[in-house]
């Protein structure tokens, strides 16, 4: 076992000087919509394999896509998607027969974990995608999203 | 422009008085760590070191964990000011593998306030089997191929193919012994639908023999 840490500190030399406010607002503006345009382009970045990720609305709107549960055995267990079957990395060897069985080719899969911090589908999503299944999707804002689609609540953003 | 500019930054100074307020806790080295085991590693220890910075004794009331596979001994301990310390966090592993993401919130007593641990850990499975399964379309009969790759901290003695299915001609093929395999597969009647699984067996020095399951099909 082995354990690693990363952290950086980022010194920032400012100048005491005069600055003109245009050239200051310019320069506030650059350091907001740069970071924001950094966290779209990584955002699509890790929505890959199929290089993004599905809404509710139009994961729900597939009329015959298979659905994929990442998340825990227990949370399973307790409530899934209607149909979703029960596939991740620790039970990969003991469900992937079901997703066998139940694929069709060129059948849409939406997968989904817990939330979008969760890593579980993009790593089923991974696995699939080296196999060719296509076309695969990430559902945007995992289960969380679902269960607010059902108590009739705003989608995530 | 110029009163503009001062109204904003007054906000901002009084938005980060609230801030520095509302966050009175402890000061921690790391609120992340990323932990890449060994594969059959059972438990996993993260250490999280902390320093009270406040000029009063911190009372951590409980730790909640996402997982129940989570433990962890420091709840209910007063913290002196000035006074570090470490919070150790043990993860259990088993049947859990790639990456994995558990969270600790560290609730203290005089504070709605809790402080978030994320430990990430990526535990590889022994044998890398890569595309984790074969498909044809019907009609199409050409050879496709799956590596098989153990992780590279780990001794493989021997590996082999135990069970072979019938409606596929399959090699098994040592592209560097004890490193590096791959199975070449093609289906015998390319239009039939059909799906059989091969076994591969091998054995890690020091452990007991092991196998897995390949599935191939024709769609």
């Amino acid at each position: 076992m082995e354990g690693g840490r990363s952290g950086a500190r980022v010194t920032h030399n400012l100048s005491h000087g005069q600055v003109n406010a245009p050239y200051s607002l310019r320069r506030i503006a650059i350091l907001v919509i740069a970071p924001a345009c950094l966290a779209t382009l990584t955002s699509l970045i890790v929505s890959k394999p199929d290089g993004r990720k599905i809404s509710i609305e139009d994961a729900l709107g597939y009329s015959n896509a298979l659905w994929i549960d990442a998340r825990s055995a227990e949370d399973f267990e307790k409530n899934h998607h209607e149909g979703a079957i029960h596939l991740n990395l620790s039970n990969w060897d003991r469900q992937l027969p079901e997703f066998l069985a139940q694929w069709e080719l060129d059948q849409a899969v939406i997968i989904y974990c817990g939330s979008d911090d969760c890593q579980s589908s993009l790593q089923v999503a991974i696995r699939l995608q080296e196999a060719g299944v296509s076309p695969l999707h990430i559902l945007h804002g995992g289960w969380e999203a679902l269960q607010r689609i059902k108590a009739n609540k705003t989608p995530l953003p | 422009m110029y009163k503009q500019i001062k109204i904003a930054s007054a906000l901002f100074a009084l938005i980060l008085t609230l801030h520095v307020h509302a966050f009175s806790s402890l000061k921690w080295a790391e609120t992340s760590v990323t932990m890449h085991p060994d594969p059959y590693t059972e438990k996993v220890l993260a250490e999280f070191h902390y320093t009270n910075l406040t000029k009063s004794p911190i009372r951590i009331k409980k730790i909640e964990t996402s997982c129940g596979c989570m433990t962890t001994s420091e709840s209910a301990k007063i913290i002196q000011p000035g006074s570090k310390g470490v919070l150790p966090i043990t993860v259990n592993l088993k049947g859990k593998y790639g990456v994995i993401k558990e969270v600790a919130r560290v609730l203290y007593d005089d504070s709605k306030e809790a402080d978030g641990l994320v430990i990430t850990i990526i535990n590889p499975k022994p044998m890398k089997v890569s595309p984790p399964f074969l498909y044809w379309k019907s009609g199409d009969e050409k050879e496709k191929s799956i590596s098989l790759t153990p992780h590279p901290h780990l001794k493989l003695k021997y590996l082999q193919m135990i069970e072979a299915p019938a409606a596929f001609v399959t090699e098994l093929v040592t592209k560097a012994e004890n490193k590096s395999y791959v199975i070449k597969a093609k289906p015998r009647k390319a239009q039939t639908p059909v799906r059989e699984k091969l076994v591969v067996e091998w054995k890690v020095e020091g452990r007991e023999l092991e196998s897995l399951t390949i599935y191939l099909m024709v769609k």
